[in-house]
């Protein structure tokens, strides 16, 4: 139940933030990708079950937010959730350098997934906003990396 | 359960999973460009915390603005007083002349559709997948939204047309910068007609136009011809701003629109269909 209620709490964080960012900035949109800081963190911290689902559950809701085939962010962030999981369960993760390196391994590896399906079913271009969208892992690694180290701190301390 | 089993689990989860997600992408070529009910389920789920949100940002900048950061209110103060003025002028000059020109119950008749047909919109989303596609905005069915409905900016300029889903407070809005999008313009100098598509990167290609053509130049200012029975005509559109000569039969026009997506927090949607502007 408690697992249920932070997956609930990290999706509704991401639909509001991400939301603040349209209304900030046109540039942050395709830089700032929260839904995928939501499915690796909890991929990584409860497992690829957990990933699984968010993964599913979050790409679907971009999905929803966004005029194009629907299912393909559904899909790329599916298997985002599975690999990251899995594999942070296979080797060690923790170090904040290693743990940075890998989740911009991660996150570079989705956003190459969802290009090359987007590519591949829709007639759609993509918009690269200059080029700017190629920072979105460099973004994403470096905030779930804070994400990580401000709540094992966190975690330290309380207990 | 041994983690041989477990990993096995989870993988077969995984390949379920994806394989609901190929037949959610597959279904969709019968449909067109239609929107599932379950792409409208999670749409309707999601825009009430949009709005949340949206309005929460609305209000934390106006607290900043209206109780700390007073120096940006005394300056907008005096612009927007200054608008006011010269709009005022301007208002009562066009009164005059169109009242020297014809009869005033004929006028009445003509203008008063253009008086309260339109409806003010909030932005809550830009699109995730590119934001130069669609836009969510916080009015639907119950503000009398309809698809197809002409949406523009602040200053009158076309932004785009209303698409589904269209909820009862929120509703898509497809921007004449989506490649998918189509307009028919005309060129206001050399009145040019031709069809405006985005190009997905926040630029418009203006097609059909005949090599041959001569008159059609850098700078010209682009608007809507009213031909495509969609958007009134004379509605402004955007500026030419590069023009290629290729070897197929026609020219490649690009356009910059006018309106500008991050500047984008209010939109008007014109809820009357008006024939000419």
């Amino acid at each position: 139940m408690k697992n249920i209620l932070e997956a609930a709490a990290g999706i509704l964080i991401a639909v509001i933030l991400t939301a603040f960012f349209s209304r900030a900035s046109a540039f942050l949109v395709p830089v700032v990708n929260v839904f995928s800081w939501v499915v690796i963190y909890f991929a990584m911290e409860k497992g690829e079950l957990a990933g699984i689902l968010l993964g599913t559950v979050c790409g679907l809701l971009q999905d929803a937010l966004s005029l194009g085939v629907f299912g393909v962010a559904g899909l790329s962030k599916t298997l985002l959730g599975y690999l990251a999981g899995f594999i942070s369960r296979k080797i060690n993760v923790a170090p904040f350098g290693r743990n940075i390196l890998f989740l911009f391994i991660i996150s570079s590896l989705e956003l190459g997934l969802w290009l090359g399906l987007m590519t591949f079913v829709s007639s759609r271009k993509l918009f690269s906003a200059g080029g700017a969208f190629l920072l979105q892992p460099f973004v994403t690694a470096l905030a779930v990396g804070l994400i990580f180290k401000l709540s094992r701190k966190w975690k330290r301390e309380a207990s | 359960m041994p983690l041989f089993q477990k990993d096995r689990k989870y993988f077969l989860l995984l390949a379920g999973l994806v394989v609901v997600h190929l037949t959610l992408i597959s279904i969709q070529v019968p449909l067109g460009g239609r929107t599932s009910l379950f792409e409208k389920t999670l749409f309707s789920v999601l825009t009430p915390f949009g709005r949340a949100a949206s309005s929460i940002s609305r209000s934390l900048s106006s607290f900043w603005n209206n109780y700390f950061y007073l120096r940006q209110v005394q300056r907008q103060n005096r612009q927007m007083r200054d608008e006011l003025f010269t709009l005022r002028q301007e208002n009562n000059l066009l009164r005059n002349l169109t009242e020297k020109m014809r009869g005033e119950l004929a006028i009445r008749g003509e203008i008063s559709p253009y008086f309260q047909s339109f409806a003010v919109a909030s932005v809550i989303w830009l699109d995730l997948g590119n934001v130069n596609r669609s836009i969510i905005i916080n009015r639907g069915q119950s503000d009398g939204i309809r698809p197809g409905m002409v949406v523009l900016d602040s200053v009158g300029q076309v932004v785009g047309r209303v698409v589904g889903p269209i909820l009862s407070r929120s509703s898509r809005v497809q921007l004449i910068t989506d490649e998918q999008s189509g307009t028919s313009v005309f060129t206001l100098n050399s009145k040019a007609v031709g069809i405006l598509k985005g190009d997905g990167q926040g630029r418009c290609v203006l097609e059909y136009i005949l090599s041959t053509n001569p008159d059609v130049a850098e700078e010209e200012e682009v608007v809507t011809s009213g031909f495509d029975d969609m958007f009134p005509s004379g509605l402004k559109v955007g500026r030419i701003i590069s023009i290629v000569k290729t070897s197929s039969l026609f020219k490649r026009i690009l356009v910059r629109p006018y309106f500008r997506l991050s500047e984008l927090r209010q939109v008007a949607v014109l809820t009357e269909n008006l024939k000419e502007f």
